[in-house]
């Protein structure tokens, strides 16, 4: 019994040991508890009540859960963000191959055509200087008429839009993967 | 870790999750949700399960860590602890007149519940769990000499209001609550 009360004093200083408290939970548990003791007996099983405390339903934890991870798989539905930025990157390549080729094969069109080298010289000075504000002003009428254009840029984004159904498309490609 | 794995070594841990859970966020709802989430997120890391010592003490850090987020999340922290005097226990004094074990022990319950967070969870990995100081030490980030501090404190706090309470309701039986309260 003196066992018992000098473990409990250790056991209140935080110090004893996994077995020490093994054996007065075991004590506590007993029904030889003296009556002064019965703080100690309570704290004793009530955490032996709070340990055997478990999962409501626990039985169908395990199927519920594997459940949701496979049907969280599944609703990934919504393509990522790695997705979407795979095919844009797909895209923008096209765009740049495109592009690159298109300019190369019309400077040589031009090139071949002497459309480049169409050049004339203005000796008398009052002339030349008509003739640059004329181009100039062309060249501004001709820029206003640009930048009225680039109001149609907006249809991009519309477009844009329309691309996202591919998607759909992505879904299609994920369905028949599997 | 496979699937198979995972059931056989993660899942069987849902129980002392959720008491960790429930201790911490004080609802089974919520306790429930939390290990849900948990479980979740060690699910999602499966493959690297295996490069951890221990796959329990990391499940129940997860655990710790999700739970401490949701109450900083609600805020509700800084009231805990400090109710003893006229919190739960006082509404229950009326209503508890037996004084069989079980009740009694009820009594113990709640003030483990209104011990502070850290003593709390110290607590429960040590007397409820009975997990090692070093195990505890690497799940709560703190040394083994703040959790015996913490530990004998809690242990020592709940048996003085136990007694706070056992003598106030003796006092009162015997008719003189009216002076005392």
């Amino acid at each position: 019994m003196s066992r018992i009360r000098d473990l409990l004093e250790k056991y209140y200083e935080g110090n004893t040991l996994k077995d020490e408290e093994e054996v007065l939970r075991s004590f506590f548990l007993s029904d030889r508890v003296p009556e002064d003791m019965e703080a100690d007996r309570l704290l004793f099983l009530a955490m032996e009540e709070e340990s055997s405390v478990k999962v409501p339903d626990g039985e169908q934890f395990d199927a519920r859960f594997f459940r949701a991870v496979s049907e969280e798989k599944h609703s990934a539905g919504k393509p990522s963000r790695t997705v979407y930025l795979r095919f844009a990157a797909i895209a923008a390549s096209f765009l740049i191959i495109a592009g690159s080729y298109f300019i190369m094969v019309q400077e040589k069109v031009m090139q071949e055509s002497g459309a480049v080298q169409q050049v004339y010289v203005i000796e008398d000075p009052e002339k030349a200087y008509e003739e640059a504000k004329n181009a100039l002003l062309y060249v501004s009428a001709a820029l206003n008429r640009g930048t009225a254009d680039l109001q149609k840029l907006s249809r991009f984004d519309d477009a844009t839009k329309e691309l996202s159904a591919i998607t759909k498309f992505h879904d299609v490609v994920e369905k028949y993967g599997r | 870790m496979d699937s198979k794995g995972f059931k056989k070594e993660v899942l069987p841990l849902k129980d002392k999750l959720y008491r960790f859970s429930l201790r911490l966020l004080g609802d089974q709802d919520e306790a429930l949700d939390a290990i849900q989430e948990v479980f979740i997120k060690l699910w999602n890391i499966r493959e690297k399960l295996e490069n951890y010592k221990s796959v329990e003490a990391l499940a129940v850090t997860v655990t710790k860590n999700h739970c401490l987020d949701r109450l900083k999340a609600k805020k509700t922290v800084s009231i805990e602890g400090k109710r003893f005097a006229g919190g739960i226990i006082d509404e229950e004094r009326d209503t508890v007149k037996s004084t069989e074990t079980k009740e009694r022990a009820e009594i113990v319950k709640k003030l483990i519940s209104q011990l502070p967070l850290q003593q709390k969870m110290i607590i429960q990995l040590r007397d409820i769990e009975g997990y090692e100081f070093e195990e505890m030490e690497e799940i709560l980030d703190i040394n083994v000499n703040t959790i015996r501090v913490n530990l004998s404190r809690a242990r020592k706090k709940i048996k003085d209001q136990y007694y706070n309470y056992e003598n106030h309701r003796d006092v009162k039986n015997k008719g003189f609550a009216g002076e005392i309260l």
